[in-house]
């Protein structure tokens, strides 16, 4: 595949597989901890776009990524106000 | 530059392989907002001179910076945000 950088496909692929532990951790416990694995896990996700961008040669996955770290932002805010008030 | 790039890319990889680790070993939740900030302060970095040393100055590049720009000033807020309300909880007789 052209424009394919092995390097780049191997750690964004290394850090796809982290993914898991905060995947796995958002499944269980209580609602802070599934709060700090959503953290967790969008922090990963965000650096995984990242280096999937370079290994295929595509810019468009770092403005998913851009988007997500962005995203991120108000909605932990908004679910940590939540958490504190109501749940 | 190829091999710094290559070896940048390695140390990213093992930085949230490690900062994953220690979120599974570590318990409660304020102790696990450190690995997430470590992760941010350590990934972001070694991918942004990776990319660096592989494109050089490129609109991609400048993505990187402002991604990781982005995630390290959200990320200390974010931490602030869910330790209040951890803090809280335990506080006032929230869910353990």
């Amino acid at each position: 595949m052209a424009g394919l950088s092995l390097p780049w496909l191997a750690a964004g692929i290394g850090t796809i597989l982290a993914l898991v532990i905060p995947i796995g951790a958002a499944l269980h416990g209580g609602v802070g901890e599934r709060l700090v694995a959503v953290q967790m896990a969008s922090v990963v996700t965000c650096w995984a776009l990242a280096e999937l961008s370079f290994a295929f040669g595509q810019p468009s996955f770092l403005d998913l990524a851009l988007t997500l770290g962005l995203l991120s932002v108000p909605g932990t805010l908004v679910f940590a106000i939540f958490m504190e008030r109501w749940l | 530059m190829s091999v710094v790039s290559d070896l940048l890319l390695a140390a990213a990889t093992l930085s949230a392989w490690l900062a994953c680790l220690g979120f599974a070993r570590l318990r409660g939740a304020l102790d696990r907002l450190h690995c997430a900030t470590f992760a941010a302060a350590t990934v972001g970095p070694a991918v942004l001179v990776a990319a660096f040393a592989s494109q050089g100055g490129s609109p991609s590049v400048a993505k990187v910076v402002f991604l990781l720009a982005c995630l390290l000033l959200s990320g200390a807020a974010l931490s602030h945000a869910i330790g209040r309300a951890l803090i809280w909880r335990d506080q006032h007789g929230g869910e353990p």
